[in-house]
């Protein structure tokens, strides 16, 4: 009984806890890769962006991977995945909090450190969970309607969306450490989201928006495979939840 | 120092807790020997949860150190939580999970867990199984945390405020059949309550606590043979050698008959009031309360004494 890394009967308590955020969350995200499946072939202003494609950019793997990198994976997938990334995490120590029940769990035979580390892993698999469950729902829905997607180069877009959302999730959970009370989590770390999220709209600022590069459009039309942004947002994410950690074992309750 | 503390429970030296400069509790001294129930007494705001905060390593002391179980509550906060559970006032239980989720939730958790025990208080209890918490009554949730800081078998049980809102009889119950039965078990039981009336029941030990310092610590049979009360109907004045003993304060007067407290040498006291010719004499003990008032009443002479 000695720290544990994670406590599974914390962890089932929290998975419990948030699975109707989870479920929500998957039928958010599984629905929009529906519509964003059902949606290409309406869009036409595709080919130009593929110079090297000879056949019908409609049934090109590449075409397709970049038309749901673009509409999807950077759009569409890292806006909705910020909101589930938010609602699971803005609760895991601030709901606890407001109602009084931290003291409890405080009390039992666990470490400070597993606490953290079982809320946190709880609120990611939940959050890779829902991605998941949203990337499966794109693949069966490309499938049935004759798409293929390369998958590579989605694959490789998609780790940069889910880093992203890492980012934003231990975001919130370092408010959700600091505040007692989850809404105003929630909309610190929504606040910080617009603030990236604006920083993207324009050229000179958007190297600092990790919305910029998420869904890896950029890697898909060309470009580079963005290594150093990955760095620097894993990097990010650890500094995000070496902070939480820090504040958490300074709480006093 | 390892030697000595191993026969308390709880051992503290020089304990301080100061929050944002505001001092909760101050210099804090104390010995609590092992197999009894403890009453830490005193008005709101005077230290008594802080204590217990500290004890379960939940506050850092700003100063002075103490141990729990004979394990250092700075460093060893994670073994001490493993034999002691607490059990607060305000404590707040998972409203959605049924009885028998949050049960096998907190059994996890534990790394001894009776159930035996468990079903035993359950049935005692009268806590259904199937239902949600939310559904419980609020004397009913308590019970349920009762039964929950039960069943781990702790070597040291902190109730703080545990009972407030919930029905005499279950009370009653609580103080005769559950403590007693945790006592014979030898566990230690420290309750923090301002409720002086029942405290006086069950402790074997008392400490007052005011404004975060101790008052007074002392076992409730020395408490109470130190402060008893002579109420006198003297014939004739006594003389003024008499009102200058020491052992004699807190004098109340009207008419001939007085009513004094005597804080030491009652048998001394006493003898001398039967040597003055008098027509009613007779000595009460005070009540918890009373001892309490008297020792705060003190206090704040002092303080204003000192200015």
């Amino acid at each position: 009984m000695a720290n544990k890394y994670v406590d599974p009967f914390l962890l089932k308590k929290e998975l419990l806890e948030n699975w109707s955020k989870y479920l929500l969350g998957s039928l958010m995200l599984g629905l929009t890769a529906v519509c964003s499946a059902f949606l290409y072939g309406t869009n036409g202003g595709l080919t130009p962006l593929l110079p090297g494609i000879t056949g019908s950019p409609a049934l090109e793997p590449a075409a397709y991977t970049l038309y749901i990198a673009n509409r999807w994976g950077a759009g569409t997938l890292p806006q909705l995945g910020a909101v589930v990334a938010i609602v699971l995490g803005m609760g895991s120590f601030s709901l606890e909090r407001a109602r009084g029940t931290l003291l409890f769990l405080l009390n039992t035979p666990l470490t400070r450190e597993t606490i953290f580390r079982t809320k946190t892993c709880a609120g990611l698999l939940l959050l890779c969970g829902s991605l998941l469950v949203s990337v499966l729902v794109l693949c069966l829905t490309s499938r049935l309607l004759g798409y293929s997607l390369a998958a590579g180069p989605f694959t490789a877009g998609f780790f940069l969306t889910l880093a992203g959302l890492f980012f934003i999730f231990q975001l919130t959970i370092f408010f959700s450490v600091l505040s007692a009370d989850p809404v105003k989590a929630g909309v610190a770390s929504a606040f910080c989201c617009f603030l990236l999220y604006s920083a993207g709209l324009f050229n000179k600022t958007r190297f600092l928006s990790p919305f910029y590069y998420m869904g890896g459009g950029t890697y898909l039309q060309g470009g580079p495979y963005p290594w150093l942004y990955l760095l620097i947002i894993l990097a990010a994410t650890f500094i995000l939840y070496s902070l939480g950690r820090r504040f958490w074992h300074r709480l006093e309750v | 120092m390892e030697g000595e503390h191993s026969r308390f429970t709880v051992a503290t030296a020089g304990l301080s807790k100061h929050f944002n400069g505001n001092t909760a509790l101050e210099h804090l001294n104390l010995m609590i020997p092992q197999g009894i129930v403890f009453g830490l007494l005193g008005p709101n705001g005077s230290g008594k949860t802080t204590f217990l905060k500290l004890l379960m390593g939940q506050l850092q002391p700003t100063a002075g150190h103490g141990s729990c179980l004979g394990l250092d509550i700075c460093t060893q906060s994670l073994e001490i939580r493993q034999q002691t559970t607490y059990l607060g006032e305000d404590l707040q239980l998972y409203t959605y999970m049924k009885v028998e989720d949050f049960v096998q939730f907190c059994q996890g958790l534990y790394p001894r867990w009776n159930s035996t025990l468990l079903e035993h208080y359950r049935r005692e209890f009268g806590i259904p199984y199937g239902k949600r918490i939310n559904e419980l009554s609020f004397g009913m949730r308590t019970q349920l945390a009762l039964l929950v800081s039960l069943a781990p078998e702790p070597e040291l049980l902190l109730l703080d405020e545990p009972l407030a809102g919930l029905d005499p009889l279950f009370r009653q119950r609580f103080f005769n059949t559950v403590l007693a039965e945790t006592i014979a078990r030898g566990k230690t039981v420290i309750i923090a309550s301002h409720q002086l009336n029942e405290v006086e029941r069950i402790a074997d030990r008392v400490a007052f606590l005011y404004k975060g310092r101790l008052l007074k610590e002392s076992t409730l049979e020395e408490l109470k043979a130190a402060n008893r009360v002579i109420r006198v109907a003297f014939l004739e004045e006594p003389p003024p050698s008499f009102w200058q003993m020491e052992e004699i304060n807190g004098l109340v007067r009207r008419d001939n008959t007085f009513q004094f407290n005597v804080t030491a040498n009652f048998e001394t006291v006493y003898q001398k009031c039967r040597e003055i010719p008098h027509s009613r004499l007779e000595s009460m003990s005070k009540n918890l309360e009373e001892i309490f008032l008297s020792l705060l009443q003190e206090k704040i002479r002092e303080e204003s004494h000192h200015g």
